[in-house]
């Protein structure tokens, strides 16, 4: 049997003409599987229109304000470790292309030599260093040490200032922004 | 559908958490209700409410204030609650927590009742649980969001015309879910009642 328009009559919550209301009667009547859809809808229908909302548990709000705290703080993490990754790999990208280089341009003899070369260069240099510091201690007026330290504890002080400052911006700009 | 004042949309656009706060606030219902219809359990209805009101706030700057906000925010949720159904294929729905949910806040509510209530409950859970997502969250918005074909189709990414096959289609299927139903714990019914002498 054809089961057409009348499913959809059923199914389609359209308003009927009053003729197709008789024919879908007329159908239903004769139609076992339409009548048994339409109870069927019907019912279903009654169950859906008494539908209950379900409502969160109380402090959703609260929980959404914990959710975001920890979601930024996963966000920054994620950046600052992304940031690093990234770092990294443009430093071992640079040193891997300038070890290829020393090693195309040159023997492995003379990378060795070059770089132990380097090392007592290096080491050299801050032995002289050392040496030129030292020596300027012992050549300072004796005033030298209260001298540091006053220029310690004055950049100190800014600093702190400084941070200080800084601080009580960020959070009083955060209270008017709540505000 | 909740209603909310423009000027806090615009005020959440230019990064005032506490103007989200109020979007929250206003919409934690139809959100969770729709997370709730289309997971069935109310643990994951939370957290998909929440992840859902995470994912609005980091794409809130792109909302464009000309489009219903309802609409954009039940699509967020819509389309975070059928991915974790396409992961999670098999859905479980604990009656317990049903049964807690649905039991009224104040005063001690008559076991009874809360019988019925959980009983009628589980009947629109695994009726909405026959249904594939997309058809579920069509039938959802129907039905609790009280969305008309033209909205369903706007959060959902879908036709008009998809929207109202779809809607015929989840029809034909929670009646013969029912109908299989009923005709089961009829039978059953019968054999319980049923005596061998007859």
């Amino acid at each position: 049997m054809d089961h057409q328009p009348f499913e959809q009559w059923i199914l389609d919550q359209k308003t009927l003409t009053k003729q197709q209301e008789n024919l879908l009667n007329e159908h239903l009547s004769e139609c076992a599987d339409c009548e048994v859809l339409n109870n069927s809808w019907k019912a279903v229908e009654l169950t859906l229109q008494s539908r209950p909302i379900v409502t969160p548990k109380p402090g959703f709000v609260s929980r959404w304000q914990v959710t975001l705290a920890n979601k930024k703080a996963m966000q920054h993490q994620m950046q600052a470790i992304k940031t690093f990754i990234g770092i990294s790999c443009a430093i071992l990208i640079t040193v891997g292309a300038l070890f290829t280089w020393l090693l195309l341009t040159n023997s492995i003899s003379d990378v060795i030599v070059g770089g132990i070369h380097f090392f007592t260069g290096f080491l050299q240099t801050y032995f002289n260093i050392r040496a030129v510091f030292v020596q300027f201690l012992r050549q300072a007026p004796p005033f030298t040490p209260y001298l540091f330290w006053i220029f310690a504890a004055g950049w100190g002080t800014v600093v702190t200032a400084l941070w200080g400052f800084t601080i009580w911006r960020i959070s009083r700009r955060g209270t008017v922004q709540n505000d | 559908m909740s209603d909310l004042d423009l000027e806090i949309i615009i005020q959440a656009q230019q990064g005032d958490e506490f103007a989200f706060n109020t979007i929250v606030e206003t919409f934690q219902t139809p959100v969770y209700n729709l997370c709730y219809r289309m997971l069935g359990n109310p643990q994951e209805a939370e957290d998909a409410a929440q992840e859902s009101f995470w994912r609005a706030y980091q794409a809130i700057a792109k909302y464009d204030p000309n489009r219903s906000f309802p609409t954009w925010l039940l699509s967020i949720t819509a389309h975070y609650c059928i991915d974790q159904q396409r992961r999670r294929r098999l859905p479980t729905t604990e009656l317990d927590d049903i049964l807690a949910e649905t039991a009224p806040d104040v005063n001690t509510p008559n076991p009874e009742t809360v019988y019925s209530q959980g009983e009628h409950e589980e009947n629109i859970q695994s009726l909405l649980l026959s249904l594939p997502e997309l058809d579920r969250a069509a039938i959802v918005l129907r039905y609790w969001h009280e969305a008309s074909e033209e909205e369903i189709s706007q959060t959902l990414g879908i036709t008009v015309s998809a929207v109202k096959s779809r809607l015929h289609r989840s029809r034909r299927k929670l009646a013969k879910v029912w109908e299989t139903k009923n005709s089961v714990s009829n039978s059953v019914e019968r054999m319980r009642n049923g005596s061998p002498a007859f």
